[in-house]
């Protein structure tokens, strides 16, 4: 905490020569801000240069903005990021004014570079994303949302430096900035309809003058960053700060590609996210937007390597002069299940599908004791998978997720990347492999091989980098897959499975019952979540009653669109129930029912059919009601749990 | 028993090997690596990992482990304790886990 320095107004004590409470030795003035000055000093016992911010006499002796000053001295120490100012002192000089001693920075801030090149190069976009992401991701993880997320705050250093070095972005000015964890005390309070950061950069929390600011808040005036340097404009304007303010809360931008027609159209869903009036419905972290936004302009978050070839003035995209992928040998276009038109884009038709990612997955459910695979993206959702145990795309999204969460904590041994991930439980295994951004996750029983699971992995995972070169970026390889698979879904690769269905009078899984509240939360927030608890009160619903339970939730929800929405994905986590067929008393069924779990692979292994592209892929949920002459199928036990098995 | 963290350092070949409670708190470690900090990420990290276990009905955790671009991360799970390891990144990671959760059985 600072000394408490005398209060009266003094002879001026910041000038040039003037020497700061015995250890900085002030050079020159480098510039104004709205509550001080920075100056250039030398900090006399280290004998380096630093920047040293005062408060101004107006003031110093204003409690909050001494609290303000305060805060931005210990959360910039307290982040200690490579990508945020480090902060060398606090105090105050003799008069009582506040200074706070800072590393000093040599190149220019993000607003001086677009005032000079008017818009930037996506490369260059995106190392300013990825930099700035992983500054907030160490404040956020803290507690601490910066609230004046702009150009301004964002600092290149090394700007101009040779071709090889490139820049490194430091995120300035924690003045605004909030602990959003309720017991700190150093929350620094701001009245409600106090307008807190830069209007244009503002998220429509913030310009609704709302307490309740978070770090999507951040994540939201982040984007307004992105979408000025990647088009020169910022995406809400007016004539003055009610025009702007409503613009921010209720008008959606121009798509970035209209202003600058030579980007990725995946980058204006990346907008549409990143932009959302919604906090809840943005991207859930700063290392999700940085992700999603590489993936969104064709090159990897972490491939440091793609921004440095050149000077960051004329650097060009790599990705943007990427060749398209053209129907070849490994991808071929397919009109019949071409991806859905984007809300943005009713147009776009023309992505490729690729069976190859499906059909590496299908290998590696191949291998014994595999319960199923997905490919998850960075979103968190599942791109493609293939389940043999009836495991919905859902529980490996839920698995990537909660392994991802874990692993943030081992951001404070290393940033490097994670490659490879397993986790050996008593009755399960767990091995991720992550490739261009993407989970590749496999779960299966303890008595899956690890040598062998992990040797088919990386060969898929080789396979599936190798696709992604090829198609010029994992963006487009793994949109292909999307493109190909309706509802995201890939079943029935192998032509046997093993379908769980529980009985209609088992009440639904837990699991289920957190992904409905999961959903319902999206269109309602925490009253959604309330909404589920109460209905919970009086017990779970069996699978017979789960779609009733979900209508009368989605009645809560006024939007039709989010009700329809909500519906659909609710239904699907609980496939409707049919009526079992009897069970036949074959000596297979017989075996496995008595035995424990089983040692070996419940069904032979086939040989994957490959998929063309006129192959019939299936929809997922809800499952087809079996046939008045289908075949009989056998039913046994696994951990308790029904099973159908597929002659 | 406790396992010998000297004589597992030299067997495993990586960086560093400690053992610690079950909250994270270091208690005996062999080799140069940040100890205390990876007996808490290890311990921080295994809670939520075990929730993982919940959602599929697995059963206890025993062993897991971590490879990024530069590092691996070996963590074996006891009743009340934890034995971590850290060493280079690695393609066969399998079997430097399974000789870790092995150890001192």
């Amino acid at each position: 905490m600072p000394p408490n320095g005398p209060s009266s107004e003094s002879a001026p004590s910041i000038f040039p020569g003037a020497t700061i409470s015995g250890r900085f030795r002030l050079v020159r003035l480098l510039g104004r801000g709205s509550m001080g000055s920075v100056w250039l000093a030398r900090h006399l016992s280290l004998d380096v240069d630093v920047a040293v911010k005062f408060i101004d006499a107006a003031f110093r002796d204003q409690k909050d903005h001494r609290s303000r000053f305060a805060l931005e001295a210990q959360a910039a120490a307290r982040i200690n990021s490579p990508h945020v100012v480090n902060v060398l002192d606090f105090g105050a000089e003799a008069s009582g004014r506040l200074y706070i001693a800072m590393e000093y920075l040599q190149g220019e801030d993000v607003g001086k570079l677009l005032e000079r090149s008017g818009r930037l190069s996506p490369a260059i976009t995106a190392r300013i994303v990825s930099h700035a992401c992983r500054g907030l991701a160490r404040a956020h993880a803290l507690g601490i949302a910066h609230r004046d997320v702009k150009p301004d705050n964002l600092f290149l250093t090394g700007v101009g430096a040779s071709d090889d070095e490139g820049f490194v972005l430091k995120i300035l000015d924690f003045g605004v900035a909030k602990s959003t964890q309720k017991t700190s005390k150093d929350l620094v309070g701001t009245a409600v309809g106090q307008l807190v950061g830069s209007p244009a950069y503002m998220s429509p929390e913030q310009a609704h003058g709302s307490l309740d600011v978070d770090f999507r808040s951040d994540l939201f005036s982040l984007a307004v960053v992105a979408y000025h340097c990647l088009t020169g404009v910022v995406p809400f304007g007016g004539d003055s700060l009610a025009e702007l303010l409503i613009g921010i809360v209720s008008k959606d931008p121009v798509p970035a590609t209209r202003l600058a027609p030579g980007l990725p159209r995946a980058v204006d869903d990346w907008f549409q996210r990143a932009l959302d009036k919604n906090p809840a419905r943005r991207f859930a972290s700063a290392k999700d937007l940085a992700q999603a936004f590489h993936m969104a302009i064709g090159q990897h978050a972490s491939s440091a390597t793609d921004y440095t070839s050149s000077s960051p003035a004329t650097v060009t995209s790599r990705a943007a002069s990427a060749p398209r992928p053209q129907p070849g040998s490994d991808t071929v276009v397919n009109p019949a299940t071409a991806r859905q038109p984007s809300a943005l884009h009713p147009d776009v038709s023309n992505h490729t599908a690729s069976t190859g990612v499906p059909l590496a997955l299908a290998q590696v459910a191949e291998v014994a004791n595999v319960l199923g695979i997905a490919l998850v993206g960075p979103d968190g959702e599942s791109v493609a998978h293939h389940s043999l145990m009836g495991l919905p795309a859902a529980a490996f999204a839920d698995v990537t997720r909660r392994v991802q969460e874990a692993l943030d904590t081992f951001e404070s041994l290393e940033s490097s990347r994670s490659q490879a991930f397993a986790l050996y439980f008593e009755s399960a295994t767990v091995l991720i492999r992550w490739v261009e951004s993407h989970a590749v996750v496999v779960i299966g029983t303890e008595q899956v091989h690890p040598t062998v699971l992990s040797v088919s992995l990386n060969a898929a995972a080789s396979k599936l980098q190798s696709l992604a070169k090829q198609a010029g970026g994992a963006a487009i390889a793994f949109r292909s897959t999307i493109s190909s698979l309706p509802d995201n879904e890939l079943s029935e690769v192998s032509g046997t499975a093993l379908v769980v269905r529980p009985s209609p009078s088992d009440p639904v899984s837990d699991a289920t019952i957190a992904r409905l509240t999961q959903l319902f939360a999206k269109p309602l927030g925490a009253v959604g979540r309330l909404a589920v608890q109460q209905r919970l009160k009086t017990g779970k619903p069996t699978v017979q009653a789960y779609p009733e339970f979900v209508k009368r939730l989605s009645l809560l929800i006024d939007d039709p669109a989010e009700r329809q929405s909500f519906s659909s994905e609710a239904l699907r986590l609980v496939p409707p129930v049919e009526a079992a067929p009897p069970v036949p008393p074959t000596a297979k069924s017989a075996a496995l029912t008595s035995a424990p779990p089983p040692t070996k692979r419940l069904i032979p292994p086939v040989a994957p059919k490959p998929i063309t592209a006129d192959a019939k892929l299936p929809q997922t949920a809800p499952a087809p009601a079996p046939e008045p002459n289908a075949k009989a199928k056998n039913f046994v036990m696994y951990r308790g749990r029904k099973i159908e098995v597929d002659e | 028993m406790r396992p010998d963290v000297d004589a597992l350092l030299k067997e495993l070949k990586v960086r560093g090997v400690a053992s610690s409670s079950d909250a994270g708190e270091a208690l005996e470690s062999a080799g140069s690596f940040d100890v205390d900090t990876l007996c808490a990420v290890a311990s921080v990290a295994a809670g939520q990992l075990r929730d993982i276990g919940d959602v599929l009905s697995a059963g206890r955790l025993e062993r897991w482990y971590l490879v990024t671009e530069q590092q691996a991360y070996y963590v074996s799970e006891r009743s009340n304790s934890r034995l971590v390891a850290a060493g280079e990144a690695v393609k066969n990671a399998e079997a430097t886990s399974k000789a870790l959760h092995r150890a001192g059985r």
